[in-house]
């Protein structure tokens, strides 16, 4: 089994952390989600991780090789960015078919024929040029690189973004079907929460540039309820554990509870205790700014 | 087999339960192949340890075994296990739910009992 | 390093110099001259467009290869050898050509153009190395590289307006050839300076290179 390992990794921008001291471990044969609001520094640590921007502080390695400047380790990386459409910069003037043929060069695994049948399924014009494609012909690219490429640690940004709902389905089976095979490591940023949160075996939530939660996906979901009644009743119930994001209406009062191992609430008359979905959980650890 | 998920229950719970729905509806009969974890989690589109964690939920409470090498399989008299094991949720869920519930409406047990006997209908 | 993409993108420019000079040398042929007759003045257009094209290209790929290449997981000395590739290999092949026309064609043009051989590579990896600087200036300062290039590239098309304008009556045979060590050693300081400047800035550049976005 590999591990890439981020110790105390840093970015700053001018005056800004990006990404404050970040320590993460991902193994191969782990599907990652990492969850965080826009610019909480879900690129910028994809970026650090895959080498295509310089550390301000910290170190990445893969099985105790650096990343930096070592194709070896490089080799066994893919970070698929969002392709841009400005025609100013970059290669938004490229044809779809160059960038994948380029793809197929760099990437030393490459697997032209997985590659050939996710740009029929996802009907990929490749004579098109980038910036002349849409969105959802742009996520495919992105996807298409990212499962073609057989890197061992695989990062796709954003990759549904501009899919729609089949094409999104059909993804993540392309995508589970592709990890059962091959056992690599997958991350994947994504806004989308609620139909993703199942295909993740761990979340990694991020928020201004930290790490908040790094856990089983399951597990944190078992651990975090709705507690809601009489405001003294919940008061009570909840007392001594981590709430978030109360809400009172009234005599009423809804919070999110995390509990830690052996930490129990009650229901009873005065007070109900319902599950939290993952989306729950995001906003009750990262909306707590944006409540007032 | 297909079922939606639901939210905010526990994907391994609801995978085991939807397990246990088929082998007492007789979809799934004693001695019988269940679809591999793999198979479990591109029909569902959920990780597949998510979905090994159901399964082995099913493996530990003895309703499946495991052949080695070939995938997981009914035991023997999963069907009537399942039952018991229900019929012993049902009591601590539903019946706490249903006290809970009649306890903050004033239901008195005894009008609680009249209502079932009566099957739920008004008298 | 990724050898094969670095030749591609080395052999795409020099078709970008050649499709150049046979632009140039049919606007420039007359009934008197037509083009054939004067393939002797091939090497003068191929160094007069080479110079631009290239200054353009190595300029360009910067920002079109490099943040490709560094996406796709490549290092970034590999880029900085590959972007010195690019520079180096189109001057060669286009001076090998100069050679070839010079060879096959015998009259005082060409006899000067024998002559001229190191400092048409010159002239043309001077191209390249101006380009390279402005690029990175452009990478380091943003708009203001911007603004810089942009000046640049008028003097880069009022250069070039004059020799199109001087049309071929301003050429290798005309030439002082006496002077020619002179002018070799004059044309070789300046290109090595530009040449040593273009490559510290791109490995300034490339040294800490950060992408956003491809």
């Amino acid at each position: 089994m590999s591990k890439l390992v981020c110790k105390g990794v840093s970015k700053k921008y001018k005056d800004k952390l990006a990404v404050k001291n970040v320590d993460l471990t991902l193994e191969s044969g782990k599907i990652y989600g990492l969850i965080g609001r826009n610019g909480a520094g879900k690129s910028t640590l994809l970026s650090l991780m895959s080498a295509q921007a310089p550390l301000t502080a910290g170190s990445v390695e893969i099985d105790g090789e650096p990343v930096w400047e070592n194709q070896k380790s490089l080799n066994r990386i893919c970070f698929s960015r969002e392709l841009n459409v400005s025609g100013n910069n970059g290669i938004a003037g490229m044809k779809i078919k160059d960038y994948l043929k380029m793809a197929a060069l760099y990437y030393p695994a490459w697997d032209a024929e997985l590659a050939a049948r996710l740009v029929d399924a996802f009907e990929i014009d490749i004579k098109k040029q980038i910036m002349k494609a849409n969105k959802g012909m742009l996520s495919a690219v992105t996807i298409t690189i990212a499962l073609a490429s057989k890197a061992e640690f695989t990062f796709l940004d954003e990759p549904v973004a501009g899919l729609d709902v089949i094409a999104r389905e059909y993804f993540y089976k392309e995508l589970l079907s592709e990890f059962s095979e091959s056992g690599r490591c997958f991350v994947i940023s994504t806004h989308i929460i609620e139909e993703a949160a199942n295909v993740f075996e761990d979340v990694i939530i991020l928020r201004n540039g930290e790490i908040i939660a790094n856990e089983n996906t399951q597990e944190l979901i078992d651990r975090c309820k709705y507690v809601s009644g009489l405001e003294e009743a919940v008061n009570k119930a909840t007392s001594g554990v981590e709430t978030h994001h109360a809400e009172m209406i009234g005599r009423a009062k809804t919070v999110a509870a995390i509990l830690r191992g052996g930490e129990h609430i009650e229901e009873n008359e005065d007070v109900t205790v319902k599950p939290m979905s993952l989306q729950n959980i995001f906003v009750a650890l990262c909306g707590e700014e944006v409540q007032q | 087999m297909k079922e939606l998920l639901d939210e905010g229950k526990s994907i391994y719970i609801q995978i085991q339960e939807m397990i246990e729905t088929d082998i007492l509806r007789g979809v799934l009969r004693e001695d019988e192949r269940i679809p591999s974890t793999n198979e479990l989690a591109k029909l569902y589109i959920i990780n597949p340890a998510t979905a090994a964690k159901g399964v082995n939920l099913l493996v530990d409470s003895g309703i499946l075994f495991k052949k080695r090498g070939i995938g997981m399989f009914v035991a023997p008299g999963a069907a009537e296990k399942i039952r018991t094991q229900r019929k012993k949720a049902f009591m601590e869920e539903k019946i706490s739910e249903l006290l809970n519930e009649a306890k903050s409406l004033g239901i008195s047990k005894e009008e609680l009992i009249d209502m079932i006997r009566n099957g739920g209908t008004k008298q | 390093m990724k050898l094969k993409m670095w030749l591609w993108v080395s052999f795409k420019n020099l078709v970008w110099v050649l499709a150049i000079s046979v632009f140039y040398s049919l606007m420039m042929s007359t009934e008197e001259h037509p083009i054939l007759s004067r393939l002797e003045l091939m090497p003068y257009y191929l160094t007069i467009g080479g110079w631009m094209i290239l200054c353009v290209l190595s300029g360009v790929s910067l920002f079109y290869y490099i943040p490709l290449s560094v996406s796709l997981g490549s290092t970034r000395k590999a880029c900085f050898f590959g972007l010195q590739m690019i520079k180096i290999i189109p001057c060669v092949i286009i001076t090998a050509l100069c050679l070839a026309i010079a060879c096959f064609i015998k009259s005082d043009v060409t006899a000067g153009v024998l002559k001229l051989l190191p400092v048409i590579f010159m002239v043309l990896l001077s191209g390249g190395s101006i380009g390279a600087i402005i690029s990175c200036v452009k990478l380091r300062f943003g708009k203001a590289g911007a603004i810089i290039m942009v000046a640049l590239f008028a003097i880069i098309g009022g250069v070039n307006g004059f020799f199109l304008a001087s049309n071929g009556k301003f050429n290798f045979a005309k030439l002082n050839m006496d002077g020619d060590s002179t002018l070799t050693l004059i044309v070789g300081l300046v290109t090595f300076v530009l040449f040593a400047g273009s490559v510290i800035t791109q490995y300034l550049s490339l040294k800490k290179y950060e992408v956003k976005l491809i």
